[in-house]
């Protein structure tokens, strides 16, 4: 259900109308509605209604617009009631006023305790214990009051600490297991801490009796190295990190004077920590406030307890909202939507962040072809973005033929496009790209360079790259379902000679890169930090990657030549054993995909097709999710995830719902891949202009106007080579090869590889160098492979110069050829006026050319 | 609430926050995306203020390719066994108690005015692994890369400098090296490749300058481009048309300035100068990286390649097996050349002040096994093998502390016995000299956030 609503507003203030915020709280703005805070408290009537679908016919946010404002202005407390256990406990309390919208008060609030000989608050809205017992919280904002209740158990004991715990947490959050500190592999100043707390039981021995026990002085605990290095009481490289008056201080030095214990005694009291939330889960704020998220741990024995001071915050996106180490967040000027997350003892959780553009939009005119406009348009809503116009169709086959089949559109395919004026003209126009051979080169050589089909200079692998692209470009063309093509290659044995996708293994040839690649690759997940620690943002464990570790456990080879990473011609095979050891415990590691059980397979099966049995089950979350996303990011230029590789609990998608959908599309058809391709190509919302309206020109994730894209090296080289009528010759290859059917990265050509081509060195798309250089810029000025195409016998510009036609006739060509338009009329008589100004023809077409190839409007797809 | 940290000056530098992160990177850096980056960001980027690049250090580096003999130049072992120490005795030099192979006269006699290190060691044995590991201060997984996988030292200045870039190129070099590139860093960290041997007659840079009668094609063509490159760069929200800008104009004001035509036109040396530094590739090469420091190139790497005589092996490079060469005789051929150019350097340097801020390296990916060996069935000749675990480097200007001889390894020169260091310590060195921060990170191509160096620190006695 989508909770985040629009509510009318005074146009001219931006203030809810009917109610006055007052002048030292006008800062805060928010608007939301959340259901469950509000339904809290009984005895207010909640008369706004909440848009569930506001994408459906016309736009919801006029109706909502035009509702007068019926909201009760009132305080909402974050929890409902305060519970604290033990002397040290503590809660940020987090008061709301929903007014129509929902501003965070916290900071502006007064808070008294009623019996303030059992707890205490400070400005800040945070409870601590005094003495056990129960009494109430009464906070104030303006007018308003309310309270809730305060229950203190033990508030005159400390409650016993363990070490991994309670002190773990306080190394993570104060940085001192950071990879730039004590958690790099060789430590800091001979102290060493396993990387963000991996590993308590080294930590627990690193601090208790390494160098000699000097640490932690138990009889005069603030004595302790522990204490007097991070506060600089001593030298400490790392600076100060811990002041002595905050309680994080005073729990360290509490847990030293107590002799360091590792665990609490009597180990069934204490009870195991299960996950994070986070306070508010998610809202919608205006510019240029601020909103405190508190973070709430859940424990086994339904306790929560307040973790804000523990928890570290990140934004995905510091350009719309920064968050401070203390989880305040202030939102800056631009819209849009991204995540805080918080990380905490191996946890992760995220607060999604709305910053909508506050005003009223008609419905623009956006046809909705299919459930993608449908989704999108919703977001573009909930945003307040109107989307651009949709492109003319000169540059819609452009675009499309750009990044469909990778090539340009010639003069004649517009021309037919644009007389074509039938309402499916478009739908026609991608359905025969995706079944012609341009789709077929350009995807497979997608998948050639993230499946690494790389010659690394051995001449006998050639027949093996040949033989793996010619696959891949096969299972394209064929339109193979997605799951068989993935597990054709994950599950690949024998010669690359009898079955090409073997050649998978010449270059993913270790137990690591089986993982990190597949994963990558086919669950878009970068996992590779958990072969060594717990994920820093996903609650991915080393147990985790080890299960998927253990379906290649039996993978071997024989066979070939060379050596390590430069054989040839192996032979991959499955051996009746193998297994994998988990490196700290060293216990083995039965195979399970993530969050599975453990699986039982027997020796005479490949344990590899459970892997895949996994990954392709409809159920998966990644999956099919991963494939969609890649290639939302092929046509879009950033996925609706970003990186495309990159989905975790914490890097949502800037849009979950039209994710969702896409996969479940996917799924659905039986992991069609042309499907997708033509579901996103015929959608409005691939036609949208790149041209930006008045509202959407800094929008830049929510796909509401096309963002123009650089095309890839491969694909420019083309391009050029089309325009000047003027092939590249690849050597080995027949005339006529294009850059972009090159079987693997071997065939050298200065060009591509100043232009970013991917050595394919890795599973990433990210590994295209998409940026320019001045190298780049040079080779175009000044390299002769670029001149000799404008000037050599048989370009295009040559041609021309002899062509006994009107220049403007001429000029029209070159524009057609070049830009799939004709030129404007002062284009015309620019270009016309030039040629006449130069006396020699084919020098000054040549001029002319190489002017229209540097453009942006050439070298961009838009 | 609570205090901030986030104005203390912490030196522990931790990883970035994304933001930070696109300013280390400079542009269009969005295809690396998202950060993975541990909590306290904020808290740590005061840290990030300190690494603002200074502008005024550049390095030399001639790089002996195959791996240098410590035990044949900087590290001689007169008391080892004689299948160790070699045909070669030392020589005593200026500096007392630095002596050094005795094919080195000429250096012998300005040792105040260079450094050796002699306990770096590293842990890769073979070339192009040797060269990633000790260019980039990692390890690589694959065997015989021939590319790094993480960016070599130079590359990673290259990003740092970017933007000092003006009319001449940050980074130049005349090979690129086998195991050395940009790694994730991405091709426009990779070098400013001249072709040809500065030593020929007609030498001068192909692609940095235009012929007049280009120039004109050049300015007409750039006349033509803004007429029609109309299309509206704020439509991309990216920066990349704007980076194209830029660059584009960058690359027009190299092509039309005489600077780098005139860094690359080694005629404008007196020939005596030119016959100081020896009428080889070495010497002209470096005589060539003086000029082109001195125009404002930060990085000159000359790959030091040397075709030594059929008696002497069949080698081009200091890969001095025994089937590839008879060690000795190559060192005979090679080192009276080195001997000459290096002196003039060092000399020509200090007497235009460069030695302030110029720094001149020689080394290799790696040293040589101690104990000579004769595999080569035929002629039995002797060779050394790779060995990372000792190496000497050899060091001049820069604005160190010169005329020292640091660390010592053991009687037959085998590892390290006296301040023991990582090679890492010597891009540490390296590092801080230019002012880049090297404990900030750049995310590789799977995300995972990979420092700079993740240990070495610079070598205090040459600071």
């Amino acid at each position: 259900m989508n909770d985040l609503a629009f509510l009318s507003s005074n146009q001219n203030t931006g203030e809810p109308a009917g109610f006055q915020i007052k002048p030292h709280s006008c800062l805060l703005h928010v608007v939301i509605l959340q259901s469950a805070m509000v339904s809290r408290i009984p005895g207010f009537i909640v008369v706004a209604s909440l848009c569930v679908h506001i994408a459906s016919g016309i736009g919801c946010a006029e109706q909502i617009a035009s509702m007068p404002k019926q909201v009760v202005p009132h305080l909402v407390a974050f929890p409902d009631s305060v519970q604290l256990d033990g002397r040290d406990s503590r809660q940020q309390v987090l008061v709301t006023l929903q007014n129509g919208r929902s501003v965070d008060v916290t900071r502006s609030a007064s808070y008294t305790v009623s019996d303030s000989t059992i707890a205490a608050v400070n400005s800040s809205g945070i409870v601590t214990p005094r003495k056990s017992g129960d009494t109430e919280l009464v906070f104030r904002h303006g007018d308003l009051l309310s309270k809730i209740r305060i229950k203190i158990t033990n508030g005159e004991n400390n409650l016993p600490l363990s070490f991994d715990q309670d002190i773990v947490p306080i190394l993570t959050r104060r940085g001192c297991n950071g990879g730039g500190c004590h958690g790099k592999a060789t430590g800091r100043g001979g102290f060493k801490l396993s990387l963000f707390g991996y590993d308590p039981e080294s930590d627990f021995a690193a601090i208790t009796r390494d160098s000699a026990g000097r640490r932690v002085t138990a009889h005069q605990s603030t004595a302790s190295l522990l204490l007097q290095k991070p506060v600089m009481d001593v030298p400490h490289g790392g600076g100060k990190r811990l002041f002595i008056d905050e309680p994080e201080f005073v729990r360290l030095a509490r847990w030293i004077k107590n002799d360091v214990p590792r665990t609490v005694p009597d180990i069934t009291t204490v009870p195991t920590f299960l996950k994070l939330t986070l306070e508010p889960a998610q809202r919608s704020l205006q510019p240029n406030v601020q909103q405190q998220i508190v973070a709430m741990a859940h424990f086994s024995d339904g306790s929560v307890r307040d973790v804000t001071r523990l928890a570290t915050f990140k934004s995905n996106e510091t350009t719309i909202v920064e968050v401070d180490e203390w989880g305040l967040v202030t939102t800056a000027k631009r819209i849009g939507e991204t995540a805080i997350v918080a990380t905490y003892s191996g946890q992760v959780a995220v607060s999604r962040i709305r910053i909508p553009l506050d005003r009223s939009w008609t419905t623009p005119d956006f046809p909705i072809r299919n459930s993608i406009d449908d989704l999108l348009l919703a977001q573009l809503r909930s945003l307040g973005i109107p989307p651009s116009t949709t492109c003319d169709a000169a540059g819609f086959i452009r675009r499309a033929t750009q990044q469909i089949a990778g090539r340009l559109p010639t003069i004649d395919e517009v021309e037919t496009f644009n007389q074509d004026s039938s309402a499916t003209s478009r739908v026609k126009l991608v359905r025969r790209l995706i079944n012609g051979r341009g789709y077929a080169d350009h995807f497979a050589q997608k998948w050639s360079n993230i499946l690494r089909n790389k010659r690394r200079g051995q001449s006998p692998r050639i027949p093996g790259t040949i033989a793996f692209h010619r696959w891949i470009r096969n299972a394209i063309a064929e339109n193979v379902p997605y799951d068989r093509f993935v597990r054709d290659i994950v599950t690949a044995t024998g010669n690359v000679s009898v079955n090409p996708p073997s050649q998978w293994y010449a270059e993913v040839r270790y137990l690591d890169r089986y993982v990190d690649d597949s994963a990558q690759l086919f669950l878009g997940m970068r996992i590779g930090c958990a072969r060594c620690h717990q994920h820093p943002f996903e609650k991915i464990s080393q147990e985790d990657y080890y299960g998927i570790a253990a379906f290649f456990s039996r993978v071997d080879r024989k066979g070939g030549a060379g050596v390590a990473e430069r054989r040839a011609n192996e032979s991959v095979f499955v051996k009746p054993t193998g297994e994998v050891k988990h490196p700290l415990s060293g216990d083995i590691v039965a195979p399970h995909g993530l969050g599975q059980a453990d699986l039982d397979i027997p020796s005479f099966e490949d344990p590899r097709h459970k892997f895949v049995d996994w990954m392709s089950a409809p159920e998966n979350p990644y999956f099919a999710r991963a494939f969609v996303n890649r290639m939302w990011g092929h046509f879009f230029g950033r996925g609706l995830v970003d990186p495309i590789d990159d989905l975790r609990v914490t890097n949502p998608a800037s849009n979950e719902a039209l994710l969702n959908e896409l996969a479940q599309e996917f799924i659905k058809s039986g992991f069609d891949m042309k499907h997708i391709v033509e579901l996103i190509c015929t959608s409005t919302t691939y036609q949208l202009s790149s041209v930006p309206n008045e509202f959407n020109v800094d929008e830049t994730q929510n796909f509401s106007r096309f963002y123009p894209q650089r095309m890839k090296a491969e694909v420019l080289l083309d391009a050029i080579d089309q325009a000047t009528g003027t092939p590249t010759a690849y050597s080995g290859l027949p005339a006529g090869t294009r850059a972009l059917q090159l079987p693997d990265e071997g065939y050298s050509n200065s060009f591509l590889t100043l232009f970013g081509r991917p050595p394919r060195e890795s599973a990433c798309e990210c590994e295209r160098a998409a940026d320019p250089s001045l190298s780049q810029a040079l080779h175009f000025m000044n390299d002769s492979f670029v001149l000799s195409k404008l000037t050599s016998g048989t370009s295009f510009a040559t041609k021309l110069a002899a062509d006994k036609r009107e220049d403007s006739e001429k000029v029209s060509e070159m524009f057609r050829t070049v830009f799939s338009r004709k030129p404007t009329e002062d284009e015309l008589n620019n270009a016309v006026e030039y040629l006449k100004s130069e006396t020699d023809q084919k020098k000054a077409f040549g001029n002319l050319l190489w002017a229209l190839i540097n453009t942006k409007e050439f070298q961009f797809v838009h | 609430m609570s205090k901030s940290l986030r104005n203390n000056n912490f030196r522990c530098f931790g990883p970035t926050d994304r933001r930070a992160f696109l300013r280390i990177g400079g542009l269009g850096m969005g295809v690396l995306g998202l950060g993975m980056e541990p909590g306290l960001t904020q808290l740590l980027q005061a840290g990030e203020s300190i690494a603002e690049a200074k502008n005024d250090f550049s390095v030399i580096m001639l790089w002996a390719n195959g791996g240098p003999s410590h035990l044949e130049t900087f590290d001689m072992k007169p008391e080892a066994p004689e299948d160790y120490r070699g045909d070669f005795k030392p020589i005593p030099t200026s500096v007392p108690g630095l002596d050094i192979c005795e094919l080195l006269p000429n250096l012998s006699q300005i040792a105040d005015k260079f450094s050796i290190v002699r306990s770096l060691h590293h842990n890769r044995n073979e070339h192009s692994g040797g060269t990633c590991r000790f260019l980039s201060g990692y390890t690589p997984i694959a065997a015989n890369p021939s590319d790094a996988e993480y960016p070599e030292m130079a590359s990673v200045v290259s990003r740092e400098l970017e933007n000092s870039i003006t009319d001449i190129p940050l980074f130049v070099a005349n090979t690129k090296f086998y195991g050395g590139g940009p790694a994730y860093l991405g091709a426009s960290c990779s070098p400013f490749m001249f072709r040809g041997d500065p030593n020929a007659d007609g030498f001068g840079v192909g692609n940095l300058t235009v012929a007049d009668t280009a120039l004109k094609d050049l300015q007409t063509r750039q006349r033509l481009l803004k007429t029609f490159d109309t299309f509206r760069r704020d439509f991309d929200r990216s920066n990349t048309m704007s980076a194209l800008d830029r660059f584009n104009q960058r690359a027009v004001a190299m092509l039309t300035s005489t600077r780098t035509a005139d860094a690359f036109d080694l005629s404008k040396e007196p020939d005596a100068l030119r016959d100081k530094y020896g009428r080889t590739n070495w010497g002209q090469g470096l005589l060539l990286a003086r000029r082109l420091v001195e125009s404002g190139v930060r990085i000159v790497q000359l790959q030091a390649t040397f075709k030594i005589s059929k008696e002497a092996g069949r080698t081009s490079n200091w890969d001095d097996h025994s089937v590839n060469a008879d060690i000795f005789k190559a060192y005979r051929e090679r080192m009276p050349v080195f001997d000459q150019c290096v002196p003039a350097l060092i000399t020509d340097l200090q007497e235009r002040g460069l030695d302030k801020n110029v720094l001149f390296i020689f080394c290799g990916e790696f040293g040589r096994t101690p104990l000579i060996r004769n595999q080569d069935k035929v002629t039995k000749r002797p060779g050394r093998d790779h060995w990372a675990k000792a190496m000497s480097i050899f060091l001049a200007g820069g604005g160190l502390k010169m005329g020292q001889y640091i660390g010592a390894t053991n009687a037959k020169g085998e590892h390290p016995v006296n301040r023991i260091m990582n090679s890492n310590c010597l891009l540490a060195t390296l590092y801080h000299k230019f002012g880049i921060n090297f404990h900030k990170h750049y995310f590789d191509n799977s995300g995972r956030p990979v420092p700079i160096l993740t240990d070495g620190e610079p070598i205090s006695e040459l600071l």
